[in-house]
């Protein structure tokens, strides 16, 4: 079969997603598929039409790849792609339109508020700060609404520091959200299909728990798979990230991220296009499960191409 | 007997045509066929050829791969920690390389057998090779026969050309998915050192990947301008040495270096009133080698070094690979502050531990821009000598002087005792020719030779015969004045345009050489974040960060002055200023302190201040 691997691309996660594309492209070869590797930039459409691969397989993290514009192209061109549909990918990759399909399906999210650049330039949003600040209380989150890993998002541990992390996620994208801090396990949870791969969790070790950057900084966080969950846990925790993926739409494959707190699973965010890298969580979920990178590449592909069987 | 001789005359055959990595794939091909090394001496003789046959090919294979990774690390690489992709495909590359020889040992096996068959004589090899030499290239020896059997009819000059084109044919893909295997990095992740963990890259450096695009201003490399070196003179050095020394440039050398290049490193250092013995040199590959081997020399797990901070953002993946605590001493604009480091030191002694060597780039610092002053070079010697501390003085910039007064290197004033010197022809000459030294006391000296021949055997004979031909020019001084010209221009126009287009609260200092320029913002403002949003503007910077071990230095960053033209520099740092001035404007809006993001008037007061409110 010839699949039509789409990496690369402007967004500011091109690193990551070059890395992903090679190792998708080695294991497709291994598996005996044509492979047309494509460092998506301005000919995308015409290399497509030209090439007329049978599948695309969208290894692209951030905005342009994992926001739907990609997945909009190919469903124009009629290729099929893997992961989620155009539409659930842009539900995805915005933080904001995702809590608020987490919280219509009745699922918990922690509570946020959004604003745009015009807000506070324009409205003087500023100074409604003072009183959200007191609904979502300190610490609290900063994010950019778009924006992949864990890029300009800040903790906020008091009202002083509230501006600054407004300056560095508005770096990202001209909206932000502002949302409360949850305690609790930093669980992630991959889904392949319809099928919750084990639950990967996040453990810091040492360091200031604040500092986000850190945290993905050289040897500060450990990441255990299978975590360790009761099975109470670990029923609450993928039924929730089951519920938040059909909420989402997404088909094909999503990672869900959530805080296991004490009265629950709290949702923060669903990825549309995890990363494949040999240190990406979905892969090694899904090693954990038995699936060999190849396997898992393949599931991908089949679930691409026969989604209702999937 | 006869089996390890047989080996053993392999190898050496095998050594003779390349590398030792070579040498050692023919002797476990010896040991993988008992049966064969029991042949006489006809068959051994055929082996011989067959061995012979083997190594060209695969130095044709070399050549063939050689321009994809260049290029592919040249698509990517902007500086020295810019580009993760690039440094994972080069590494990847370099995996091939090392795999190679024995992944081609079974297939070539199997193509030795057809040849013997149709070639009892010893093979066309040597056939079409004697009667092709009349064309007067005896250097086409070896590509000619690399081909030979398949091509006897083409001249020894169109096989060349045919060689080449066929190493500028860009395959990628193909290339590299005949070595899937080789890449599937899961399958040896049980397999790899506990250091490798602290190698992986961070989000900020993944940001790095970027700054590679073609529209992209980059203040953020690192690069000399190479652009001035005569071409012509570049032709005629490599000619001579072609037509003088081939057999000499292209074989091995001693692991210290050639004489002849210490001579040259002897000039250089003597432009700074340093005069080593020749024997306390050796010859790297780069300085950043020179930094691998003193690490190498010098660091347990664990073992306590002492930088600057910032530091030079290309030693930290070195000293982290050899897991190094790292304890960065603040700078000001007279360089490290020595203060600091006494009370550093006497703290380290109350703890028991005692640091191994302090790293410091005294002259026009990378990444800071600032020199350290003469009282406080005089202490850091002292201290060095009383508490018996080694040194390690990075001095790539120091002939790079374009106002101010000459300053005694470290090395000069100790006399070469306790400070190692590390210097290079990166930024004098060429970073490409890949050529740096060390200079250290004879026991350390000792081990870092040890430690260079484990590495790689030797530096490049090529390029040091390159610069003795160079050095014999007698202009290496006038090319540096040259590039002293072009630099301080350079310089001066990032400075004007920094006043020009920089709001006034950032400061930012003002080197009296180097390459580089250190610029701190208002502490409201991360600068890893702000390249995200400066990126869109298409330009881009070194983050901060990248100088330091702990997540220190958010709000400066790092602009290169020496790889860009006038205009460039002019355009870049006035988007940089642009995207600052929107984010100084909006914190503005958002604390209610309405911030006018206008330059400053007064021509004068960011110059320099190393704001030191920074590390509060």
């Amino acid at each position: 079969m010839k699949v039509a691997v789409l990496k690369g691309g402007r967004s500011l996660e091109r690193g990551v997603s070059l890395r992903s594309g090679a190792r998708a492209e080695d294991a497709l070869d291994r598996l005996g598929h044509e492979v047309l590797a494509i460092d998506v930039g301005s000919d995308l459409v015409k290399r497509l039409v030209a090439e007329r691969p049978d599948v695309a397989f969208v290894a692209m993290h951030g905005v342009g790849g994992e926001d739907g514009t990609v997945q909009e192209l190919l469903e124009i061109l009629a290729i099929p792609f893997t992961g989620p549909s155009a539409a659930a990918c842009a539900r995805c990759m915005d933080k904001v339109q995702a809590k608020d399909a987490i919280e219509e399906a009745g699922l918990p999210t922690p509570h946020w508020f959004a604003f745009n650049q015009t807000a506070f330039r324009e409205f003087g949003a500023a100074d409604a700060l003072g009183r959200l600040e007191e609904t979502l209380g300190f610490p609290l989150v900063v994010k950019p609404s778009r924006g992949g890993s864990s890029l300009g998002v800040k903790f906020a541990r008091l009202p002083g520091e509230v501006p600054q992390a407004l300056v560095s996620a508005f770096s990202y994208d001209d909206r932000v959200l502002l949302e409360r801090f949850v305690d609790g396990r930093e669980l992630a949870v991959s889904i392949l299909g319809d099928e919750p791969l084990p639950v990967v969790e996040a453990i810091l070790l040492g360091g200031d728990r604040y500092d986000f950057e850190a945290r993905y900084e050289i040897g500060r966080t450990r990441f255990a798979c299978p975590a360790e969950l009761s099975a109470e846990e670990e029923r609450a925790v993928t039924e929730a990230a089951l519920a938040t993926y059909r909420a989402l739409g997404c088909t094909g494959f999503a990672r869900i991220d959530l805080i296991l707190g004490e009265e629950g699973p709290w949702l923060l965010e669903a990825n549309a296009i995890p990363g494949l890298t040999d240190t990406s969580l979905l892969p090694q979920a899904a090693e954990a499960a038995g699936l060999s990178f190849e396997e898992l590449v393949e599931r991908i592909l089949d679930l691409a191409l026969k989604p209702a069987t999937a | 007997m006869m089996p390890s001789v047989g080996v053993a005359r392999r190898a050496l055959l095998a050594e003779d045509a390349e590398p030792g990595v070579f040498a050692l794939g023919a002797a476990v091909a010896g040991y993988a066929q008992p049966d064969q090394r029991q042949d006489d001496d006809d068959d051994d003789d055929r082996q011989q050829q067959r061995d012979r046959d083997h190594d060209q090919r695969r130095q044709a294979d070399d050549e063939g791969q050689r321009p994809t990774a260049a290029a592919l690390a040249a698509a990517g690489a902007v500086d020295e920690v810019a580009d993760d992709d690039a440094g994972q495909r080069g590494s990847d590359e370099a995996e091939h390389a090392a795999e190679d020889p024995f992944q081609q040992e079974a297939g070539d096996e199997a193509d030795y057998g057809g040849e013997d068959r149709h070639s009892p004589a010893g093979g066309p090899v040597g056939a079409g090779g004697a009667g092709e030499h009349a064309d007067g290239h005896p250097d086409s020896e070896l590509l000619e026969n690399v081909h030979a059997p398949n091509l006897t009819n083409r001249d020894g000059r169109a096989l060349i050309r045919h060689t080449w084109e066929m190493a500028e044919v860009p395959e990628p893909t193909h290339r590299r998915r005949s070595h899937a295997g080789t890449r599937d990095l899961e399958r040896y992740a049980g397999l790899f050192a506990e250091r490798t963990t602290v190698m992986r890259s961070s989000a900020m450096r993944d940001l790095m990947a970027i700054t590679a695009r073609p529209e992209v201003i980059s203040l953020a490399g690192g690069l000399p301008d190479t652009s001035t070196f005569p071409p012509q003179s570049f032709a005629a050095q490599m000619t001579r040495i072609a037509q003088e020394s081939a057999a000499k440039a292209l074989q091995y050398g001693p692991t210290e270096g050639f004489e002849e290049t210490k001579d040259c490193i002897l000039e250089v250092m003597g432009a700074e009133g340093m005069l080593p013995d020749p024997d306390d040199i050796i010859v790297t590959t780069g300085g950043q080698q020179a930094i691998d081997l003193v690490c190498k020399t010098l660091i347990d797990p664990g073992d306590v070094v002492i930088c600057e901070a910032p530091t030079y953002p290309g030693a930290i993946p070195t000293l982290c690979s050899y897991q190094a605590d790292v304890v960065q001493v603040e700078c000001d604009e007279d360089g490290m502050q020595v203060e600091l480091l006494e009370q550093l030191l006497a703290e380290l002694r109350g703890e028991g531990r005692r640091p191994k060597f302090i790293y410091s780039v005294p002259s026009f610092q990378n990444p800071a821009g600032v020199t350290m002053s003469l009282p406080r070079r005089q202490r850091l010697v002292e201290l060095a000598r009383s508490q018996e501390i080694l040194v390690v003085e990075d001095n790539p910039y120091g002939l790079l002087r374009y106002g101010g007064e000459p300053m005694p290197p470290l090395y000069q004033l100790d006399g070469g005792d306790f400070v190692i010197y590390l210097g290079t022809f990166s930024k004098i000459l060429s970073p490409g020719i890949r050529l740096g030294w060390a200079v250290a006391p004879p026991p350390v000296m000792e081990k870092i030779v040890l430690g260079k021949q484990a590495a790689d055997l030797c530096t490049s004979t090529l390029t040091q015969y390159f610069v003795r031909e160079y050095f014999a020019e007698r202009r290496w001084q006038r090319y540096v004045d040259d590039l002293v010209e072009i630099y301080r221009g350079r310089r001066d126009t990032m400075v004007e345009a920094l006043r020009t287009y920089f709001p006034a609260e950032a400061t930012w200092t003002e080197p009296e050489g180097g390459l580089f320029i250190w610029a701190t913002l208002p502490d409201y403002i991360n600068t890893s974040d702000l390249l995200a949003k400066a990126l869109r503007a298409d330009v881009a910077f070194v983050p901060g960060q990248a100088a330091y071990v702990d997540g220190r230095g958010s709000h400066s960053m790092r602009l290169n002055f020496s790889g860009v033209n006038d205009e460039e520099i002019r355009e870049g740092v006035r988007r940089i200023g642009k995207v600052i001035a929107e984010q100084v404007e909006l914190y503005g809006t958002l604390t209610g302190e309405q911030r006018v993001a206008e330059p400053a008037t007064e021509p004068q007061p960011n110059v320099v201040p190393f704001r030191k409110a920074e590390e509060a």
